[in-house]
């Protein structure tokens, strides 16, 4: 999904550029020449902006589609296939957690588990211990 | 006190932003593209803002449509405020990201 949106927004680009270096010639021809007196601009020009336009609005929704994730089970420790992430979430707290339980993390993981805080040197003396116990 | 209110529901406030997020994405992107858009096609005063304005619709009723698939109902499952409160929310946003290209993109070309 995100490969084809992203071919979307860059033919969209590509089109606008385009259409836009036709215009910016038109607006200069139509200063010089015909001594800036209004003169529309050619309908394939405005159709090609406007196809630029519709691709990436395309693109831009297709990023947002559902897609299968696979998650871990922290319960069981295997990963859970074919579990499928809805594009918009659901607000309910009730289905929000069967949400969290099933991809077994949380939205507030930053700051329920501040890794920043963790006594490192306290940690590596206890890993210390236990491998000298695993050596004996 | 001891009146129930059915329509209390708790809810989850990370997936409401996370939710917001998603829909103001897309109106950031588009905003950008159809801004230097209106500029390519010449478009001055009124006429860009009436531009403005019915691309802004168009966007959020492809969101409506494809996203939520056309159904009003599934509005309040995944939004707070529904879809009005959520466009009003975003309009100053995007209207500013179209202003900038459209200035942009008219100065590039009439100059």
């Amino acid at each position: 999904m995100a490969l084809t949106s992203f071919v979307l927004y860059g033919i969209g680009v590509i089109l606008l550029i385009n259409s836009g270096y036709s215009s910016y010639e038109h607006r200069q021809l139509s200063k010089t020449l015909l001594h800036s007196r209004h003169f529309p601009l050619p309908l394939d020009v405005k159709m090609e902006a406007v196809v630029g336009c519709v691709l990436v609005l395309i693109g831009a929704i297709i990023s947002i589609q559902p897609n299968q994730t696979h998650v871990v089970d922290v319960a069981s420790g295997s990963v859970v296939e074919g579990y499928t992430e809805e594009a918009l979430r659901p607000i309910d707290m009730g289905k929000a957690t069967i949400r969290q339980e099933a991809m077994g993390t949380s939205d507030y993981a930053q700051i329920e588990n501040r890794p920043g805080y963790i006594d490192i040197r306290a940690r590596r003396k206890e890993y210390q211990e236990w491998l000298a116990t695993e050596k004996k | 006190m001891s009146a129930i209110r059915k329509d209390f529901s708790v809810t989850y406030k990370a997936n409401i932003v996370a939710n917001i997020n998603t829909f103001h994405h897309i109106h950031d992107l588009t905003s950008l593209v159809l801004g230097s858009s209106s500029g390519i096609l010449q478009l001055e005063s009124y006429h860009g803002l009436i531009y403005f304005l019915v691309t802004n619709i168009i966007v959020t009723l492809a969101f409506f449509v494809v996203i939520l698939s056309g159904n009003l109902k599934l509005i309040p499952k995944y939004y707070e405020k529904g879809l009005p409160g959520l466009v009003f929310e975003g309009l100053s946003r995007s209207l500013a990201g179209f202003f900038m290209m459209w200035c942009l993109t008219t100065a590039l070309i009439s100059t």
